[in-house]
C-alpha cells in the first residue's frame, strides 16, 4: 500500500528516460527499493507511464550500465547489490542537488539565510506531522 | 374446431438459435451505448452510487468519512463508465458467439456448439456464459485503455513493483478453480460417458475454457495500466486497486459460478450417457458442484477482498 511510485511529470526539463533513471536510483540510494527487489516489467512501466516501451528500455540499460539494477532472462530487472558507501554517496549527491537548486532559487528571489531557515523548518515542521514521507513516494 | 398454429421447426433450429444470439448481441450492445451516451442524465439521479463509493473509500482506508465526496463522485462516474464498456464487451461476446453457432451450423457442427435445438435450453448456457467471462475481462481492460483519455491532465505515474495477480487475490482461488474443473473432467472421463458420446466431453471442455480464460483475463486485469483518477497520485492508486480489485472479483465469482453451473449440467450428461458407475459419479459432480456454490457464496461475501496482497480479507484491517 504504501509502496513507492515513479512519477512523471511531463512539464519537467529531464526527459522520461532520465526522469526514470534519476527517481529509480534516489529509492534506491533510500532503500526503498532493497537488493534483488524485482522492477516493473518494460510493458508494464511504458503502459502506466504513457511512454513508449523504448524509453523504459533506455533507462533500465542506463541504470544497468551504472550498476544498480541487473537483469536476466528469467527473473526479469532487479535492483542490484549495492554498497552501502555508493548508496550514502547518492543520497549525498542527490541532497546536495536538492538544496543547490533550493539556494539558487532563493538567491533569485532575494531571500536571505534567515528566512530561507525559517521556511525550511515550517515546511519540516508540516512534514513531519504528515508523516514525514513526501507525496511522491507515499 | 382450428387447430393451433404449431411453431415453425426454424425456430428452433441451430441456425435460428446463432441468429437469435447475434440479435440478442446486437441489441444488447446498441442499449450498453445508449446508457454509455446517457451517463449525465443517468448518473444525475443516482446519488445512492455515489453513497456506496464513498463507503467503500472509506472502508478501503482512502479517506475518513467525514471528508468531501467530490472522490465518490468521480469513482462512481469512473465505474460507470467500466460498466458500459464491460456491458457493451459482453454483449459484443454474445453476438460473436451466435455468429460462431450460426457459422458451425453451416459447416455442419451444430452439436459441437448446441446438441439441443432450443434456443432457452440449459446446453447454450454455458456459451453464454463464456461471452460473459471474455466481455468482462476484456470490457475491463479495454475500458482501462480508453479511460486514459478521461483521467486527470496531471503527472503519469507507475508502481515501482511487479503488479500479479497475486496482489488482488490469494492463489490459492486458482488451485480451487482447478480442483473444481479436473474433478468434473476425471469423473467424465472414468463413468465411461465419453466412451458412449463425444458429446460427454462438451461441458467439461467448455470448464476447461472458462477456467483459463478466466484465470488470463483476471491476470489481464491486474495488468491493466494504473488510472489516473485523484490529483493526489497515492490516492489515485488507492481508487484504481479498488476499482481494479471489484473486477478480479466479479470475474473470480463468475467462474465460480459457471464451474458450479458446469458440475450441475454435467451430471445430467453422465445419467443419460455414463454406464453402471454412472449414478456414483452424478452424485459427486453433484458434490463438486455444491462445493462450487460454497466458494461463490464465500467469494461474493468478500466483495474485493479476496486475499491479495494489496486487497487482504473482507473483515479484517486493510493492509498497511
Amino acid at each position: 500500500v504504501s509502496e513507492p511510485l515513479l512519477v512523471l511529470d511531463p512539464a519537467a526539463p529531464l526527459s522520461p528516460s532520465e526522469q526514470i533513471v534519476e527517481q529509480l536510483r534516489l529509492q534506491i540510494a533510500a532503500g526503498r527499493l532493497p537488493f534483488g527487489a524485482g522492477l516493473p516489467s518494460v510493458r508494464q512501466l511504458a503502459r502506466d507511464l504513457g511512454i513508449a516501451p523504448n524509453t523504459v528500455v533506455r533507462a533500465y540499460n542506463e541504470l544497468r550500465r551504472q550498476g544498480w539494477v541487473v537483469a536476466s532472462a528469467r527473473r526479469g530487472v532487479a535492483v542490484a547489490d549495492v554498497g552501502a558507501a555508493v548508496l550514502g554517496g547518492e543520497r549525498r549527491r542527490a541532497i546536495e542537488q536538492a538544496v543547490g537548486l533550493l539556494v539558487t532559487t532563493a538567491r533569485r528571489l532575494g531571500v536571505d539565510g534567515s528566512e530561507l531557515r525559517l521556511e525550511l523548518e515550517r515546511q519540516l515542521t508540516i512534514a513531519a506531522a504528515a508523516g514525514g514521507a513526501p507525496k511522491a513516494s507515499s | 374446431m382450428t387447430p393451433l398454429p404449431t411453431v415453425p421447426d426454424w425456430v428452433f433450429s441451430p441456425l435460428a438459435n446463432g441468429a437469435f444470439f447475434l440479435l440478442l448481441g446486437l441489441l444488447a450492445a446498441c442499449l450498453g451505448t445508449v446508457r454509455w451516451l446517457g451517463e449525465d442524465r443517468w448518473l444525475r439521479r443516482s446519488a445512492a452510487g455515489d453513497r456506496r463509493w464513498r463507503a467503500r473509500l472509506v472502508a478501503w482506508r482512502v479517506q475518513g468519512e467525514d471528508e468531501a465526496s467530490d472522490l465518490a463522485r468521480q469513482l462512481h462516474v469512473y465505474w460507470y463508465r467500466v460498466n458500459s464498456a464491460i456491458a457493451i464487451a459482453i454483449a459484443a461476446a454474445v453476438a460473436v458467439a451466435g455468429l460462431g453457432q450460426l457459422l458451425a451450423t453451416r459447416l455442419g457442427a451444430a452439436g459441437l456448439v448446441n446438441p439441443s435445438r432450443d434456443p432457452f435450453d440449459t446446453s447454450n448456457l454455458p456459451l453464454l456464459y463464456l461471452a460473459l467471462v471474455a466481455g468482462t475481462g476484456l470490457g475491463y481492460v479495454a475500458a482501462v485503455r480508453l479511460g486514459r483519455r478521461w483521467g486527470t491532465d496531471g503527472p503519469r505515474y507507475g508502481d515501482l513493483h511487479r503488479r500479479r495477480l497475486a496482489d488482488y487475490r490469494r492463489f490459492g482461488w486458482r488451485w480451487l478453480a482447478a480442483a473444481l474443473t479436473a474433478l468434473p473432467v476425471g469423473l467424465t472421463l472414468a463413468s465411461g460417458a465419453a466412451a458412449s458420446s463425444w458429446l460427454a466431453l462438451v461441458v467439461p471442455a467448455e470448464m476447461v475454457l472458462a477456467l483459463v480464460s478466466a484465470e488470463l483475463l483476471m491476470a489481464a486485469a491486474a495488468a491493466a495500466p494504473r488510472m489516473v483518477v485523484a490529483a493526489e497520485l497515492a490516492v489515485a492508486r488507492r481508487c484504481d486497486d479498488l476499482v481494479r480489485a471489484n473486477v478480479i472479483w466479479r470475474l473470480q465469482a463468475t467462474q465460480l459460478m459457471g464451474l458450479a453451473f458446469g458440475c450441475m449440467l454435467q451430471a445430467d450428461v453422465i445419467r443419460s450417457l455414463a454406464g453402471p458407475s454412472g449414478p456414483a459419479a452424478r452424485l459427486l459432480l453433484l458434490v463438486v458442484g455444491v462445493l462450487a456454490i460454497v466458494a461463490l457464496v464465500i467469494v461474493a461475501a468478500n466483495e474485493g477482498r479476496l486475499g491479495g496482497r494489496v486487497t487482504g480479507w473482507a473483515g479484517r484491517p486493510m493492509p498497511e
